[in-house]
C-alpha cells in the first residue's frame, strides 16, 4: 500500500509540473483559434481551467499547443475583443434610412389627407403681405421691412 | 357696426407672427426693447458655452487617446467652477435689473381692466365719467375677410393711445385665463377675484396681437386679444365717439 500511495503521489506530482497534457487536453486544445467560438461554455470553462492549473506551474513544461491556447484565451480576438462587424454601419444606416423614409411617407400621406384652410393659400398670404406693406406692418420683420430694405431704409 | 372701426386706420401698422419665424415679434415698446437685448446678451454666453461643450463632446468620441490624459488638475477644476458662477452673475443680474425695473408702473394716464370670460374678452375705461365697456369675441373663419389673420382678428379692439403711461388691470370672471402681447412684453394671468397690474407705454400705432396664455377650457386657443395703438388725438375721437354711442 504505502508503494502504490507512493507511486500514485508522485506520477500525480509529475503530471502537475509537467502540465496535463494528456490525450484528451492536446486534441481538444489543437486548433482552439478556429474552434473556440462553436464550443460549448462549459468546455470552454473545463479547457481555460486545466489551462490555467497548467500555467500555475513551470511554463518551460508546456507544450507549444498549451501556450498558443493560454495566449487565445487571455488575448484572443473573441469575447470583449471581437472585431467590430465591418458592414455594421452600413447597415444600421440603411435600416434607419428605411424606417425614416417609411415614416415620412406616412407623414406626407396624411398631411394630404387634412382639409385646406383657406387662409394659408398662396392668394391669402399674397394679400397679407399686400396689407402688410400697406399698412407698415411689422417695420423689422416680414413683407414690409423687406420692402423697406428694397427702398435702402 | 365694430367700436374699432371708428379709429381711423391710415398710418396704422400691424403686428402679427410669421410663419415659421424663430425669433421675437417685432418689438414696440422700451420694455419689449429691453427683452429682446437681455436674450442677446444671455445667448452670447451661451453661444460660447454650446461651442465649449460641443468641441469637448465631438472630440473625446474622435479621438480614442483622450482617456489618457483625463487626470486630477485642481487649477482647472477651480477654473470650470468659478466661471460658470461668473457666467450666471453676469446673465443673473441685468435679468432680475429688468425684472423689477418692469415691475413698476410709473405714474399712468390711463387705466384700462381687461377681464378673460369663456371665451372672449372684455375691456372696460371707467377713467371717465361715461365708462365704456365693450367684449371682444374672435372672428371665425368664414367670416374673415382676404388678408385678415386667422384666430387673430376680433371683431372690436382694445384702444390705447401711444407714448402714454397705461396700467392695464387683469382679472377674469370665471377660470384662469392670461391676458398676453408679445410685441408689447406683455402676460400676465387672470385670475378671478384677484386684480393684477401691468405698465405700459407704446412706442408706435399699430395693432398688435396676442392669444390666451392660460388654459381655460374648450375655446382657450379662441379668445385672442387685439389692441390697436393710435395716435392721442385718435384716443381722443375714439372716446368720443363711445360716449355717444
Amino acid at each position: 500500500m504505502n508503494s502504490l500511495s507512493t507511486v500514485g503521489l508522485r506520477s500525480l506530482k509529475l503530471s502537475l509540473s509537467r502540465g496535463i497534457s494528456t490525450r484528451a487536453s492536446a486534441a481538444s486544445i489543437a486548433g482552439i483559434e478556429s474552434r473556440w467560438g462553436k464550443l460549448p461554455e462549459a468546455e470552454q470553462g473545463a479547457i481555460a481551467d486545466r489551462l490555467a492549473v497548467a500555467e500555475k506551474g513551470d511554463w518551460k513544461n508546456m507544450s507549444l499547443e498549451e501556450k498558443r491556447a493560454s495566449y487565445y484565451i487571455a488575448y484572443g480576438e473573441h469575447g470583449a475583443r471581437n472585431p467590430k462587424d465591418p458592414n455594421l454601419t452600413k447597415s444600421v444606416m440603411a435600416y434607419s434610412s428605411v424606417f425614416v423614409l417609411v415614416a415620412y411617407g406616412m407623414y406626407a400621406w396624411w398631411q394630404t389627407q387634412k382639409p385646406v384652410v383657406r387662409t394659408m393659400t398662396p392668394e391669402w398670404k399674397a394679400a397679407e403681405d399686400a396689407r402688410a406693406i400697406e399698412l407698415q406692418q411689422n417695420p423689422f420683420q416680414g413683407a414690409y421691412a423687406d420692402e423697406l430694405k428694397k427702398q435702402g431704409k | 357696426m365694430a367700436l374699432s372701426s371708428i379709429v381711423p386706420l391710415a398710418g396704422i401698422s400691424c403686428d402679427y407672427p410669421l410663419n415659421y419665424a424663430l425669433g421675437f415679434q417685432d418689438p414696440a415698446s422700451n420694455f419689449m426693447y429691453a427683452i429682446v437685448d437681455l436674450h442677446d446678451r444671455i445667448i452670447f454666453f451661451l453661444i460660447i458655452l454650446l461651442v465649449i461643450v460641443a468641441w469637448t463632446l465631438i472630440s473625446s468620441l474622435l479621438n480614442s487617446d483622450h482617456m489618457a490624459l483625463l487626470n486630477h488638475n485642481n487649477t482647472i477644476e477651480l477654473i470650470w467652477t468659478i466661471t460658470p458662477a461668473g457666467i450666471l452673475w453676469a446673465i443673473g443680474l441685468p435679468s432680475l435689473n429688468l425684472l423689477y425695473l418692469m415691475d413698476e408702473v410709473l405714474d399712468a394716464e390711463i387705466t384700462v381692466k381687461a377681464i378673460g370670460n369663456q371665451w372672449y374678452w372684455s375691456y372696460e375705461y371707467t377713467d371717465y365719467e361715461a365708462p365704456i365697456a365693450f367684449d371682444s369675441f374672435m372672428i371665425d373663419e368664414a367670416s374673415l375677410e382676404i388678408g385678415d389673420q386667422r384666430q387673430l382678428e376680433v371683431d372690436n379692439s382694445l384702444v390705447l393711445p401711444v407714448n402714454t403711461s397705461i396700467r392695464i388691470l387683469v382679472s377674469s370672471n370665471d377660470v384662469i385665463h392670461s391676458f398676453a402681447i408679445p410685441s408689447l412684453a406683455l402676460k400676465v394671468d387672470a385670475l378671478p377675484g384677484r386684480l393684477n397690474s401691468l405698465g405700459l407705454i407704446i412706442n408706435r400705432p399699430g395693432q398688435f396681437y396676442g392669444q390666451c396664455s392660460e388654459l381655460c377650457g374648450a375655446n382657450h386657443g379662441f379668445m385672442p386679444i387685439s389692441l390697436k395703438a393710435v395716435t392721442i388725438p385718435s384716443y381722443i375721437n375714439f372716446l368720443e365717439a363711445n360716449v355717444e354711442a
